[in-house]
């Protein structure tokens, strides 16, 4: 048909829509960001996971022999192995964050595409919970997936339901862990996208996260500087998740407390900071 | 679908944006007229919910409009700035967007095809947005706004940077949706554009409401205004005391220097259809021949006047 025989043709079909824009952000996110190779070059070069499989693969073996018993006893199985390898997966948490949350936020405010999300049937909380839920997915495939993973990997090993029964609520404690720690990094990570400019979101995350650090090292004598330290805290929090020795000499609901207003914060940066119609004064 | 704001305005601090205004638009097309800063742009975010009025309130069929997402599946929008990221292609961009209204997948598909059809965007879908021209990206924005087939439709100055074939189609475009029972809202600083789209305008000026209804009674009003008008020309004596014979020129200012002289009138078709014979009886040559007031922002000085 000639471009100028064309004129506007309502739509015919039914207008039959289903709840949860939140889903289509998410996924479109998940896709998008799938496309940048060193995310998934951190993803899928976990060292850290091999040596902690290695590691359960030699306990497996050696575990029960008494020849090996203080090799056994450094290689045994238990909460603190699973905290451990969540604890040591921290810095590349914090950098898959920074690698797929950066621009989350940033980029629709300078390509001014806010005005079009919220011309749709999008609200605040669909909006920043699909932008949550790509940073939850990312992290989950370096936090929850392969700790998870460990536990069924050991559970395979052991060969019978002893571990399991002893350790049943290893799961549990790691998708607490898993929850608090995206929770506060991933919050705090949109907050500051939504903040800076996408450019410049990496560096002032990498800044809010390890200023207050450097701080509560200077003043390591006060146990309460530990609460301006989101690692600190965080670190604190997952003692608990795991049943072991807290690290620090603050209150863990002190911790808990701190962490809850650090999302506090990022919950009203993103509030003022999402809208679609930008004021300039 | 009925639009009604009452007594709506926005003021950024002492900076009002939009002041006091109050209207009905019903199904068909209306097109809001201002100069550039008039306001037109606040007004449309203000009904499109994006913005926060400062007091009143703007309801379509009744419901308002700020504070309520579930009444944005009946709005289509498309804002006058670019936005868009860059790194989509079309189809992604216009698909991304249907999925947002809660359609499934192969329903969003067949929409956005439908509505990237409709602009005539089809061969060009599947190039990233960062390389097209101004004008595709005005059809790619107009495309995400009908895609959900919306009953309400904001266009923001959407002929903007369109070259006269999409200007043409763009604006049949428009003029069929109207037709089809749409209430559509299109702003513009052009009064022909807007001309071209429907008999229906709103005139703002500086957050105020000039004018509401038929653009032939705006148009009349326009035409009685004095308007002024430069010539220059050698013989400027001889031009000036010829054009002073007649009862509609009300001055002539005569500036020797630049050698122009300029004539207000508040006759401007019986002083155009004059001025040529003239010319051709007493030998004048004009070099340049131009009116300072033949721009929207000179009549709505006037109509504020």
């Amino acid at each position: 048909m000639p471009i100028y025989d064309q004129a506007y043709k309502p739509w015919e079909g039914a207008f039959v829509t289903k709840p949860g824009t939140w889903w289509v952000i998410a996924r479109t996110g998940v896709r998008t960001v799938w496309q940048k190779w060193l995310i998934l070059l951190l993803i899928f070069s976990s060292f850290p996971f091999a040596v902690r499989a290695v590691q359960i693969y030699l306990n497996s073996r050696i575990g029960g022999d008494s020849q090996f018993e203080s090799i056994a006893k450094q290689l045994e199985i238990h909460g603190g192995f699973f905290e451990g390898f969540l604890k040591g997966q921290g810095f590349m948490l914090v950098l898959v964050l920074v690698i797929a949350g950066a621009g989350l936020i940033a980029r629709d405010r300078e390509s001014r595409a806010l005005s079009l999300y919220f011309s749709r049937p999008v609200e605040f909380r669909d909006y920043v919970g699909g932008k949550f839920l790509i940073l939850a997915f990312y992290a989950g495939l370096i936090t929850l997936v392969p700790a998870l993973l460990l536990f069924v990997i050991q559970l395979f090993l052991t060969g019978d339901a002893s571990f399991f029964r002893e350790f049943y609520w290893i799961p549990f404690s790691i998708l607490g862990a898993f929850a608090v720690s995206v929770a506060v990094l991933g919050g705090m990570m949109l907050a500051v996208s939504a903040a800076a400019g996408s450019r410049s979101a990496a560096v002032v995350f990498f800044a809010v996260l390890w200023f207050p650090e450097i701080i509560r090292n200077i003043l390591s004598r006060i146990p309460a500087a530990g609460y301006f330290s989101v690692g600190a805290n965080l670190r604190q929090i997952l003692s608990v998740f795991f049943g072991t020795e807290r690290p620090y000499d603050f209150s863990t609901a002190g911790a808990a407390g701190a962490l809850a207003v650090y999302l506090g914060i990022s919950l009203a940066v993103l509030r003022l900071r999402i809208r679609p119609t930008e004021v300039i004064r | 679908m009925i639009l009604e704001a009452a007594q709506l305005s926005k003021w950024y601090g002492p900076v009002i944006g939009v002041n006091n205004l109050s209207f009905t638009i019903g199904p068909g097309v209306t097109g809001f007229l201002g100069p550039n800063g008039a306001g037109k742009s606040t007004l449309l975010k203000l009904m499109t919910g994006q913005l926060r009025p400062s007091k009143g309130t703007v309801r379509i069929d009744s419901r308002p409009v700020w504070n309520n997402p579930g009444i944005n599946t009946h709005l289509g929008y498309c804002p006058e700035q670019d936005a868009f990221w860059r790194f989509l292609t079309g189809w992604e961009f216009v698909h991304g967007l249907t999925r947002m209204y809660g359609f499934a997948e192969s329903e969003a598909c067949e929409r956005a095809r439908s509505a990237i059809q409709t602009v005539d965007m089809e061969a060009h879908a599947a190039r990233r947005i960062g390389g097209y021209s101004k004008g595709m990206r005005q059809r790619i924005k107009l495309a995400q706004a009908i895609a959900h087939d919306p009953d309400v439709l904001f266009l923001d100055e959407p002929l903007n940077g369109m070259d006269p074939v999409g200007r043409r189609e763009t604006i049949r475009l428009i003029r069929g949706m109207g037709r089809s029972g749409k209430t559509v809202v299109v702003s513009s600083h052009i009064l022909h554009e807007v001309e071209e789209m429907t008999d229906t305008i709103l005139l703002i000026n500086h957050g105020r409401q000039l004018a509401h209804g038929n653009i032939f009674e705006i148009r009349e009003l326009i035409d009685t205004h004095p308007l002024k008008v430069t010539i220059r020309c050698d013989r400027v004596n001889v031009l000036t005391s010829k054009l002073m014979e007649f009862d509609d020129v009300l001055s002539v200012e005569f500036d020797r220097e630049k050698g122009q002289l300029t004539v207000e009138t508040n006759r401007p078709g019986e002083f155009h259809k004059r001025l040529p014979r003239i010319v051709l009886d007493h030998d004048i040559r004009i070099h340049s021949l131009w009116s300072p007031d033949e721009n929207l922002e000179a009549v709505f000085d006037y109509l504020v006047r």
